[in-house]
């Protein structure tokens, strides 16, 4: 350190903006969500909470939810993980930096332009809805965008890119050396995946679902924009209660996010632990 | 810990397998189905909204029977354009303002003269991750649309709720400069030659950080321009901006809330576009607002 160390004082007058920006705006609004969620200080009470696991609106709406993020957070990770394997692996070393960047381009997408986007080509005037009818294939029979499995092909448009440039990281990792020493020491091919591979990447795997499933959670203007409120999810069951225009419940609506906070909140936390163990083999 | 990427740069540096070329053909070729079928997914719904803004009449046909750029000028004369873009733009650069007001000496700080408190800084900054945006909507009306402190439905909380969601972005940008210019001994070069600790940050830190906080500039402006959910709880109608004006106008105007999504769209890509390729081969990779 430098002759002129800080003192404390200054350090705390210098941290003091960010700190009490982070208490006003961080913390005490969840705490206050907490709060509101069981109906105030003075006379609190569990009923909200307990009706987000027992009204059957608030169930459905919960089960909805996490079909959606279940399916679409599993099906991004699988896909994802695929595409980041074949852009390590593939002999064209061209297309590899174009499809990157494309891939954190889309990572970054969401929000009601998506939405909107994809009703273009998925609603029933859609371009490939017209398409299919042209070759006979009546895609509304069978699939509505405005539907939980309509949510999961719009969600899993930004899914699949963040699972991508969440695996590149650990596929770079997996060292060709350790495929060879395997070999030479007379490991098969499934020996190597099976001994190093999957045991490498499995934290990152592990890792990028959980994320993939937070932010599925926790979409709202996504949704929103396709189908209004015609799914029952839980982001959408909040806006309802906390607008009102069908029912106005303030503290119904602050229980139903108390619950949903906690499991994104969970769930991000899973992120990081899972993430801090895959740095063991990303960092070196 | 980050959800970040320098894939690009580790990628340049491998080697292309050479050991299992002969039974590598049928699997480049799956691969590169794979690279179609993704290419086409990303790109096909842009150009779905893409033609869509500039169709005449588009209901019972693959392609548009006509094009036009009435949309696109009926959509920039409308009276609601210039106030509602207007209200976004003066919102994401208000809170680019604060952020970078708020987070720059701190990081300064973690860096040089107070590690120890790293941590705390860390996950005060990257909290906004785990709170769902709606979530974060309601636990600040809940708190602010009360005495003592009222601010609820006016544009001053919707900025510092802006500010928190931006708070990650600020953080990873700000941390990647500060790690890559070697804080420490510029910092103690600067005192060393008599310098004060505010011309240090002012005169040696800042110009070296210039990038870093353009980066997180930019990204902060793209999540911020065209946010819907923020905007519709907080401010709602009252203060409508791009985003609730582009929903509010889909069931009567579909062609210019495609306008709107058009241009949305431009933005972030060419901010994307500036980070990925002017700022540094890191690509920054977050959960956006959804």
């Amino acid at each position: 350190m430098s002759g002129r160390t800080w003192s404390r004082i200054g350090l705390i007058l210098a941290f003091s903006p960010f700190l009490i920006f982070c208490v006003m705006f961080e913390l005490i609004p969840t705490v206050a969500l907490l709060i509101g969620s069981v109906g105030g200080i003075q006379k609190h009470s569990l009923e909200w909470i307990a009706k987000v696991f027992t009204n059957a609106t608030f169930q459905r709406s919960s089960r909805q939810s996490l079909r959606l993020a279940i399916t679409s957070s599993l099906l991004g990770a699988l896909i994802g993980t695929a595409i980041g394997y074949a852009l390590t692996r593939t002999r064209h070393g061209r297309i590899r930096g174009p499809l990157i960047g494309l891939a954190s381009l889309s990572a970054n997408a969401g929000g009601i332009s998506l939405g909107f986007a994809f009703i273009t080509i998925l609603g029933s005037a859609g371009m490939i809805t017209i398409l299919l009818r042209q070759f006979g294939i009546d895609l509304m029979s069978f699939f509505s965008i405005y539907s939980v499995i309509g949510l999961i092909v719009v969600y899993l448009y930004f899914q699949v890119p963040l699972m991508i440039v969440l695996m590149l990281p650990a596929f770079a990792a997996l060292k060709d050396d350790w495929s060879e020493a395997s070999a030479s020491l007379g490991g098969t091919g499934r020996d190597f995946w099976r001994r190093i591979g999957i045991p490498v990447l499995m934290p990152s795997v592990i890792a990028g679902t959980v994320l993939l499933f937070a932010s599925s959670m926790g979409a709202y203007a996504t949704a929103q924009a396709l189908i209004g409120s015609r799914i029952n999810l839980m982001t959408i069951q909040i806006s309802i209660l906390r607008r009102g225009e069908i029912l106005y419940q303030p503290a119904q609506a602050d229980a139903m996010a108390t619950v949903l906070l906690a499991i994104v909140a969970l769930s991000v936390l899973a992120y990081h632990i899972m993430q801090r163990s895959a740095q063991r083999w990303t960092n070196t | 810990m980050s959800v970040m990427s320098d894939a690009p740069a580790v990628l340049a540096t491998q080697k292309p397998e050479n050991v299992r070329e002969e039974t590598g053909r049928g699997r480049e070729i799956g691969f590169l189905i794979l690279f179609a079928i993704f290419a086409g997914y990303t790109l096909i719904p842009l150009v779905g909204v893409g033609l869509f803004s500039v169709a005449t009449t588009w209901f019972d046909t693959v392609l548009p029977v006509g094009y036009t750029l009435d949309h696109i000028t009926e959509t920039l004369n409308d009276p609601l354009f210039v106030p509602t873009v207007g209200r976004s733009i003066i919102a994401s650069l208000a809170t680019i303002a604060v952020s970078v007001a708020l987070m720059t000496p701190v990081m300064f700080l973690i860096h040089v003269a107070a590690p120890r408190a790293s941590p705390l800084v860390e996950f005060l900054s990257l909290l906004p991750f785990a709170l769902p945006t709606i979530v974060l909507a309601l636990s600040l009306i809940r708190t602010y649309s009360a005495p003592p402190i009222v601010l609820s439905g006016t544009p001053t909380l919707l900025i510092l709720a802006y500010v928190v969601t931006g708070l990650p972005f600020m953080y990873r940008a700000l941390d990647n400069s500060l790690r890559a210019i070697d804080t420490t001994t510029l910092n103690e070069a600067s005192v060393t030659l008599g310098a004060s600790r505010w011309t240090t940050l002012r005169r040696v830190i800042l110009p070296n950080i210039r990038t870093g906080i353009a980066a997180g500039a930019l990204l902060v402006f793209s999540v911020t321009f065209g946010e819907f959910t923020l905007s519709s709880f907080i401010v709602g109608d009252a203060w409508k901006t791009s985003g609730v004006w582009t929903v509010a106008i889909w069931d009567d105007q579909p062609h210019k809330t495609t306008v709107m999504v058009m241009i949305g769209f431009a933005i972030s890509w060419i901010i994307s576009l500036i980070i990925l390729v002017g700022f540094s081969k890191r690509a920054t990779v977050e959960t956006g607002q959804r």
